[in-house]
């Protein structure tokens, strides 16, 4: 009676541990990867990040559309420096793939066929974010520059206004090849092109009745022979 | 492109059937049909009067002018200033009208004219514009007379003019190219020119007719080029120049990058040159110096201290890529200053435009952003100096002009490190 009693109590136990012992040595192998994983990760981050310093890749920093986007993205970073970032993430993906991989050859298949064939899109996608990025700044830039030699008002609310519709109409593009929300982003789009244009004519037919007027006043004036230079400046 | 692509067929055959010349002048056109008559007409009679016993060609050389320019040149008698004249041509003048080819611009029109003056063996030829009202036979002697009799390569225009006018000239392409090159040309960017054939054949080997140069800035390129070939250089003393009004819709922002983005690529192509120079030198005048009576010309002052203003307070985050720390707060102080106090004083102009030169070479800002961001800043010099030239004769504008070229030649060596490092000018 006291037998099998001890023998019921000790059952649940003797599966635990085989199950234990079965499992034990997966996850030793787990975590060798990981840690393995990491170590060469940090290692070829400096590996690169000294490579490319020392075959003077930090240069193209001086480029002007170079210094020009890290200066925009506030990354302070050097080009070498972020490399070996980017290589370093790779690296930590990979291992942790091969992690999940000695874990469940499943689940590892299903994750990587979901990502192989979303990544087209998801690149598509960042490009046409950083495309957009690029594009807006430039487009602001311009129209910045133009405004105030060109003597307008609110050259930096023009300009504003530039960054926010092509940078909105990129993002609209970038989702849409993303799967999301289609409709939204056009609609989006439509909105806000058609409010800047209601808002505009709101400005200078109301609340802005004043500027419009001296504004439109300075025009003609300027039009006017009277009142233009007539300095040769070369 | 070969030789006989640069010239037309027709222009090829005039050539061969004219065979040598002694003297080639240049005019190069684009829609001037309400001035060039009078320029030919100027130049035929210069040069039946003052090289009588020359061989000389006229080329018109045209970029497709859809208002009958070439015609005009064509139908031009150039044997009518003879009447004037107390001495009659023993050669006559002749005349080739030509359309040239490659890129649209001043500069394609120049090379045409170059590689005609080559073809002659010409020993001396002048270009000047189409657009000209007060030229007379006389720019034409004083153009040709330093290369023929006195064996000079190139001959610069000096013109009087009005104080406010050509203030691109005196605040930036002067002091510039006399404190980096050396010589004191006064109009390196004239538009009218004397050289020597050989100078005109060295021009036309050159390999930059295929860049901006053909389109526009070939004046600065021709001088520069001179100057960095030893060639022998002198100004020669036109008088006032008068020509077309230019396009009201043409914006100075435009110009601006025109004439220092040519200013600025000359001078990052020919650091070895302008590194070893110091100080500067003066060049041998022609040409007999009167007073002339100057059209007056309307300034906006007000305007362009706004434009100032708007542009230091708007660029702020460009500029900050672009100018020293202090030239930079120099420029903001002087934005929310009082008018009556506005001044921009020789000293910040000049670091100015040594950092926009530099922020150039380094690419700190796309070329085109950059250098129309100088337009306000130039505004802002500008301002200030039509207040303080209020007063001045014409001896004390030449003699503030020479204080502000002084004073971009004393920073030199500073420009000089500040540009081999990458930095701003302290």
């Amino acid at each position: 009676m006291m037998d099998e009693r001890t023998g019921s109590m000790f059952d649940p136990l003797q599966r635990f541990l085989e199950r234990l012992a079965t499992i034990m040595p997966v996850l030793f192998a787990v975590g060798v990867v990981l840690i393995a994983g990491l170590l060469i990760a940090w290692l070829m981050e400096t590996l690169v990040r000294l490579l490319l310093r020392s075959l003077g890749f930090d240069r193209i920093r001086e480029q002007a559309p170079v210094a020009e986007a890290l200066r925009r993205t506030s990354l302070r970073a050097t080009p070498s420096v972020l490399a070996g970032h980017v290589m370093r993430w790779v690296i930590v993906v990979v291992t942790l793939l091969a992690a999940l991989s000695i874990l469940s050859a499943e689940a590892t298949d299903a994750v990587l066929a979901g990502l192989i064939h979303y990544l087209p899109r998801l690149a598509a996608g960042l490009i046409l974010i950083v495309l957009g990025f690029a594009a807006s700044s430039f487009a602001a830039r311009s129209v910045l520059i133009w405004a105030v030699n060109s003597e307008l008002h609110g050259a930096r609310w023009l300009a504003l206004g530039v960054r926010v519709v092509v940078g909105v109409f990129f993002l609209a593009l970038a989702l849409e090849n993303l799967g999301f929300g289609r409709e939204v982003a056009l609609v989006v789009l439509a909105i806000l092109l058609g409010g800047a244009v209601f808002a505009a004519a709101l400005a200078f037919g109301l609340a802005g009745k004043d500027l419009a007027h001296e504004s439109l006043e300075r025009m003609l004036r300027s039009a006017r022979d009277e009142d233009r230079d007539t300095l040769s400046h070369l | 492109m070969s030789e006989t692509a640069i010239l037309s067929d027709e222009a090829l055959r005039l050539v061969r059937d004219i065979g040598q010349a002694d003297i080639v002048v240049g005019i190069p056109s684009f829609n001037n049909g309400g001035t060039i008559a009078h320029v030919a007409r100027a130049a035929a009679a210069g040069l039946v009067k003052y090289f009588p016993d020359r061989v000389a060609v006229l080329v018109n050389s045209d970029g497709g002018s859809s208002d009958g320019t070439p015609e005009l040149v064509a139908a031009t008698d150039v044997g009518a200033a003879r009447t004037l004249l107390l001495r009659h041509a023993t050669r006559p003048v002749h005349k080739l009208v030509t359309a040239y080819q490659g890129i649209p611009g001043k500069g394609s029109a120049f090379r045409t004219i170059f590689e005609i003056a080559r073809h002659l063996n010409a020993r001396a030829c002048a270009v000047v514009d189409a657009d000209l009202r007060s030229v007379t036979p006389e720019w034409f002697e004083l153009l040709l007379g330093p290369v023929l009799q006195e064996d000079f390569d190139f001959v610069a225009p000096l013109y009087s003019r009005h104080k406010y006018d050509g203030t691109i000239t005196n605040a930036i392409v002067y002091p510039l190219v006399r404190a980096l090159y050396g010589r004191r040309i006064r109009q390196p960017i004239g538009g009218d020119f004397g050289m020597s054939g050989r100078l005109a054949a060295h021009y036309a080997d050159q390999d930059a007719w295929e860049t901006d140069v053909a389109k526009f800035g070939i004046d600065i390129w021709m001088t520069t080029t001179a100057l960095v070939g030893d060639f022998r250089v002198c100004q020669a003393y036109l008088g006032a120049k008068i020509h077309d009004a230019k396009d009201p819709g043409a914006h100075l922002a435009d110009m601006l990058v025109q004439v220092t983005g040519a200013l600025f690529r000359q001078i990052e192509a020919q650091e070895p040159f302008w590194s070893k120079i110091e100080g500067s030198e003066p060049v041998p005048d022609f040409g007999f110096r009167y007073e002339v009576g100057l059209e007056p010309v309307n300034v906006n002052v007000e305007r362009m201290r706004t434009t100032f203003r708007n542009g230091v307070r708007e660029f702020a985050e460009l500029y900050a890529q672009v100018l020293g720390p202090e030239t930079l707060a120099a420029c903001e102080r002087l934005a929310a200053g009082p008018d009556e106090a506005f001044a921009l004083p020789a000293d910040l102009w000049v670091r100015i435009v040594y950092d926009f030169v530099i922020a150039y070479h380094h690419r700190r800002l796309l070329p085109d952003h950059l250098l129309r961001t100088l337009t306000p800043l130039y505004l802002g010099r500008t301002a200030s100096w039509v207040n303080e030239a209020a007063g001045y004769s014409a001896a004390d504008v030449e003699n503030a002009i020479d204080q502000l070229c002084r004073a971009f030649e004393e920073r030199k060596p500073a420009f000089l490190h500040a540009w081999r490092e990458g930095r701003t000018v302290p």
